[in-house]
């Protein structure tokens, strides 16, 4: 108990009764009540979770080196107007329909909400305050909104727009081809080689283009313009001087500019080439696929052999 | 022998063994590259032949001024 001071209980009663016992146990009681600190609490202790209730408490709550658990509440369907649980401060948002309410919640309520498929969230409809304009969100998109009592504001929409986001790290080990596949309409991609190191000497890094998820590379006489003609079957990305020594080959950035829109995809960037007498030269280029199509994968291959090492990491930046 | 295939939706990584078809392609690759860089290296050599043609017809004033203008370019 430690902590906890005696009270005075004056001189022994003549007569132990009712009054008197009350008269020596309840100061206690109340010194008791009034006083009772951490060390007071046995560490086996449980504080009954129907007594527990914060609303009354008007002190800051303190922890050292512990975390604070939040729970997830059940998914919730999105409607024009939703209801967010009571079973948690985090939601998976289902379905894609445009949300104009959520039913308020107190002031100050923060509440992190997943979204498993693309929908609108509409500005100043209902009681959203999304800083000025409806807010579209795509699956996997989080979103943070605060309650003032009445309105959510946003707080925070986890998409990155405007800069590249990693996608992948990959070691490339003697490959025929590298193909990046799954490109969505949308993205800018960005693939940055280093130290590609060819299997042959004097090569070029090529690229191509494809339509069908990488079933088949586009590779006819006139499919690419680049900067040695208009009329090639690939784009090629460096001269066919690159060495295989060793600290030789080739490291660069290849942008591909929205390759998902009906338009004659666009591709460039620069890199630095090792050529096979030991020479550096930089290696700008420029090109495009000579049909107005939906590329949805590409694959980087060497005008011969295989790419026999290197890393490749790949990004993508969201345009809306 | 392999095509390395990375998903750029799922973030997976995977090699597929290169069907016959295009094994064949492979190997035509490296054939075509072997005709293009010696056509490539044809066509310097004969650049190379022009030039020296070329430049046999100049005096030593219009060679030196010729080298000028590659070297500083043509408004200096």
């Amino acid at each position: 108990m430690g902590t906890v001071s005696l009270p005075s209980f004056g001189s022994d009663p003549a007569t132990v009764n009712a009054a008197n016992l009350d008269g020596k146990v309840d100061p206690l009681a109340t010194e008791f009540n009034g006083s009772i600190e951490n060390v007071n609490i046995a560490a086996g202790a449980a504080i009954a979770n129907s007594k527990l209730n914060l609303s009354s408490i008007s002190q800051a709550i303190a922890m050292s080196s512990k975390e604070l658990l939040f729970a997830k509440g059940a998914d919730v369907a999105s409607s024009s107007s939703i209801a967010l649980g009571t079973d948690g401060n985090c939601f998976d948002i289902t379905g894609t329909t445009t949300i104009q309410t959520i039913t308020a919640k107190q002031a100050g309520t923060v509440v992190h909400l997943h979204f498993d498929g693309a929908l609108t969230l509409t500005d100043d409809t209902g009681n959203l305050e999304l800083q000025g304009s409806d807010l579209s969100v795509s699956a996997e998109d989080e979103v943070v909104l605060k309650s003032d009592g009445t309105n959510w504001h946003l707080v925070s929409h986890s998409v990155r727009k405007g800069i590249f986001e990693f996608v992948s790290a990959t070691a490339i080990s003697n490959d025929a081809t590298v193909a990046i596949t799954d490109l969505e309409s949308g993205y800018d991609y960005l693939f940055s080689f280093q130290n590609l190191l060819p299997q042959n000497d004097g090569v070029s890094l090529e690229m191509r283009t494809s339509t069908d998820n990488g079933s088949g590379y586009d590779e006819a006489a006139s499919d690419y313009t680049d900067g040695t003609d208009v009329a090639e079957t690939s784009l090629r990305l460096s001269s066919a001087t690159v060495g295989n020594a060793t600290g030789e080959g080739y490291s660069g950035d290849v942008t591909v500019f929205n390759p998902g829109d009906t338009t004659h995809t666009h591709v460039g960037g620069v890199g630095i080439q090792f050529a096979t007498d030991g020479t550096v030269t930089a290696a700008t280029f420029q090109g495009k696929r000579n049909a107005a199509e939906d590329v949805d994968a590409v694959q980087f291959f060497f005008s011969a052999g295989n790419l026999a090492s290197g890393n490749l990491h790949v990004f993508r930046r969201r345009l809306s | 022998m392999a095509n390395l295939v990375i998903s750029a939706k799922n973030k997976t990584v995977t090699r597929v063994d290169l069907t016959p078809t295009q094994v064949k392609a492979h190997e035509d690759r490296a054939r075509d590259h072997d005709i293009r860089v010696a056509n490539e290296r044809a066509k310097v050599n004969e650049a190379k032949l022009k030039k020296a043609k070329f430049l046999n017809t100049l005096t030593k004033d219009q060679k030196d001024g010729f080298e000028a203008i590659l070297k500083y370019g043509i408004d200096t």
